[in-house]
């Protein structure tokens, strides 16, 4: 069994910014668990900014692509954002790529830049 | 939950047989000098791909594997949607540009918003033994030659389908590929990359390009052994998401 996990951290008198640290392998049988997460961050502050790091994801399937894409629909339909950081592992960066992702979604090469461009 | 799982089995066995029945090609086509040959393998839990060959008329086929994000027979029923409406299309243009572009228009209404589809779309012609390939977010063609064994990758820009919801500013690519005597393509969907071992790695497109570079194999053979190289790749891990594959050749 392939592991995932997921870190939601937030900065202090921030509520409104949150960043995501995935780990391992985003599959099939890990989405529930990241998009239960997704769901309450948005359910308790509607214009939520968060930053996805990527920077120890390891593989993303094309359901996990899918929730970033329709949680970005939600987000700014509300006046938040959601902004990629890391994307390094080879195979998420070309699954991402290969979509079209980094035509969408802003991506940085840390998540301090990414936390900066929050604000944009 | 033994009424789940029989529900989950039930609605599985449903995509299947729809799949098979009312999208998948009864064969393949069959034009002098060239050859081809399919594969197609529907996964239990993710999935959604389909292949098609389409005859826009007596000079012009068109060529298309594509691959619906989402699950079971949601996911079918996309690929359905997807499927007829490219058909629809693919009689109007001699542009896979523009019939990937009108397809989205026609999809994008129905399209949840978790959902997106990769499409790679080429229109062969047989009279000058060329393809016209546009992509949506598809992974790349491999393009070779069966004599000397050498290949490469050929990648039209193009965002997936569902992404131009976001209207940011793309513009799909088209290109134009020469099929020489010898010279082969391989049109696939993610499951064949992206097929995992026991040790969570990928096949990749990598060990599938060193497959394709190994020129002793019959053309009959080809799609039988990469289906046992994945198997092996796999060594018994679950297959997770669906395997399609397509393979042409021109006869040298």
């Amino acid at each position: 069994m392939s592991h995932f996990d997921v870190e939601v951290l937030f900065s202090e008198n921030q509520p409104s910014k949150a960043v995501l640290r995935l780990v391992g392998s985003l599959d099939a049988f890990a989405l529930s668990q990241i998009e239960k997460r997704i769901q309450t961050l948005i359910r308790d502050e509607q214009k939520i900014k968060l930053v996805v790091d990527c920077g120890k994801l390891k593989f993303i399937s094309s359901p996990g692509l899918g929730l970033f894409l329709g949680t970005l629909n939600e987000l700014e339909k509300r006046g938040g954002k959601l902004i990629f950081s890391q994307v390094i592992h080879p195979d998420v960066n070309d699954a991402m790529s290969c979509l079209g992702f980094f035509d969408i979604f802003q991506a940085y090469n840390s998540e301090e830049e990414a936390y900066r461009h929050l604000d944009d | 939950m033994k009424r789940r799982q029989l529900l989950k089995e039930k609605q599985e066995f449903l995509k299947k047989l729809y799949i098979e029945e009312h999208l998948l090609p009864e064969s393949t086509p069959k034009i002098p000098g060239l050859y081809f040959d399919s594969y197609y393998q529907s996964a239990q839990e993710v999935g959604g791909d389909y292949f098609d060959f389409i005859e826009i008329d007596e000079r012009y086929l068109g060529i298309v594997v594509a691959d619906v994000s989402g699950k079971g027979l949601e996911s079918s029923m996309l690929m359905s949607i997807v499927c007829h409406a490219l058909r629809s299309q693919a009689g109007l243009s001699l542009s896979p540009r523009e019939v990937i572009d009108e397809t989205e228009g026609l999809l994008l209404p129905k399209l949840g918003q978790n959902h997106f589809v990769t499409l790679f779309y080429a229109i062969l012609d047989r009279k000058k033994m060329t393809l016209k390939c546009s992509n949506a977010g598809h992974p790349p063609l491999l393009v070779g030659n069966r004599i000397t064994g050498k290949t490469h990758w050929v990648r039209p820009k193009g965002v997936a389908l569902g992404l131009s919801r976001f209207q940011r500013i793309t513009v799909r690519e088209e290109c134009e590929v020469s099929l020489n005597p010898g010279d082969f393509l391989f049109f696939y969907t993610d499951g064949v990359t992206e097929a995992r071992n026991s040790d969570d790695d990928c096949f990749g497109r990598k060990r599938l390009e060193t497959f394709f570079s190994e020129t002793s194999r019959e053309k009959i053979q080809i799609i039988h052994e990469l289906k046992t190289e994945l198997e092996n790749f796999a060594e018994g891990a679950p297959q997770q998401d669906d395997v399609t594959a397509v393979y042409l050749e021109r006869c040298a």
